[in-house]
């Protein structure tokens, strides 16, 4: 018998998804010592700031089957019905893995890019650090705006 | 009086003959295609093959200023590497006390956290840390701004905000309806 995979969430973590950004951030990190499996981690983030641990999993390494294993069950899960936004380095795994589900594409999820992995993907293919700036500053433009909640007026004496 | 503080809002006030009107509002971005297609444009001219390769992903899925607010203004995937920090001490252990581990820190960081919103509770604040710090901000700057009241049935109003600059100059700084 071996070890194949696990996917774990907390209840505590699934409970408090809903009150959270409605935007998740995922990636894989290697494991130390003996084993070459990959942690992969799920993030969300609440109105005051803070950094919510959403969901793990250890998988045998970062391929298509591993992540459709994580995303299936973070929707599954932790997710659920909500509409949220996913961002993510641009791994060949988890961009077939999101192509090959339904349920992480639009209308209920949208997957993203981390513009940091997208500009030193660029820079180590074409060598070129000035063209890696202006990229990541042309994916940073937008200036802040306001627009009116006309529900949450309310006046105070 | 219910109001989803986890939407990521900003708090603005206005002085209004002693009434403050408290306006929640979306803190959004401006939709800015033309600067990014003008900085497209200088990468082009500046190395052609590296501006092919961006063409081939989808501008809503790198831009900020093309993904209607759905990231939140996260540009990166920065919460991952803060937890791939905090986890960096139990990830040489076996699988069952790694996942075990993970429980601890989930625990801790929902014991910290409760107790510092209970203590936020009992001492009578109704929002959390960011949105107080928002909107002491913005109280202070409304005493610059004069509000019109245009229909008050339907909220509805204009704002104007005022600012003098060095020569004496008055200048209108926004103006929203």
């Amino acid at each position: 018998m071996y070890f194949h995979r696990v996917f774990w969430a907390f209840k505590p973590c699934i409970d408090a998804f809903r009150h959270l950004k409605p935007m998740i951030q995922i990636d894989g990190t290697f494991l130390y010592g003996k084993y070459s499996h990959k942690l992969l981690i799920a993030t969300g983030q609440d109105g005051n700031l803070k950094v919510v641990p959403l969901a793990f999993a250890i998988v045998e390494e970062e391929k298509r089957e591993s992540w459709s294993f994580f995303l299936t069950m973070l929707r599954r899960h932790v997710v659920k019905e909500r509409q949220v936004c996913v961002i993510s380095d641009r791994h060949g795994g988890i961009l077939s893995a999101v192509a090959n589900d339904e349920s992480w594409q639009p209308p209920l999820g949208y997957h993203v890019f981390c513009i940091r992995h997208l500009a030193s993907n660029l820079n180590t293919t074409h060598k070129d650090r000035k063209a890696k700036k202006m990229f990541t500053s042309a994916g940073k433009f937008g200036y802040r705006h306001f627009q009116l909640l006309s529900d949450y007026l309310l006046f105070i004496r | 009086m219910v109001i989803d503080i986890f939407n990521y809002c900003q708090i603005i006030c206005y002085l209004l003959d002693n009434i403050y009107l408290f306006i929640l509002v979306n803190e959004g971005y401006e939709y800015q295609p033309h600067r990014v297609r003008r900085k497209l444009q200088e990468i082009r001219d500046f190395n052609e093959d590296a501006a092919k390769w961006i063409d081939d992903i989808p501008i809503e899925q790198w831009s900020r200023a093309y993904d209607e607010n759905r990231r939140y203004s996260h540009m990166t995937t920065n919460l991952v590497e803060c937890m791939n920090g905090a986890l960096k001490g139990i990830r040489s252990l076996p699988i069952t006390s790694l996942v075990e581990a993970t429980l601890f820190k989930v625990l801790k960081w929902f014991v910290d956290h409760g107790r510092q919103a209970t203590n936020e509770r009992v001492a009578g604040h109704i929002y959390c840390e960011y949105y107080r710090n928002a909107f002491n901000k913005n109280k202070a700057k409304a005493s610059e701004c004069e509000v019109i009241i245009l229909n008050v049935e339907e909220t509805g109003f204009k704002c104007k905000n005022h600012t003098i600059d060095l020569d004496g100059n008055l200048v209108v700084n926004f103006d929203f309806h």
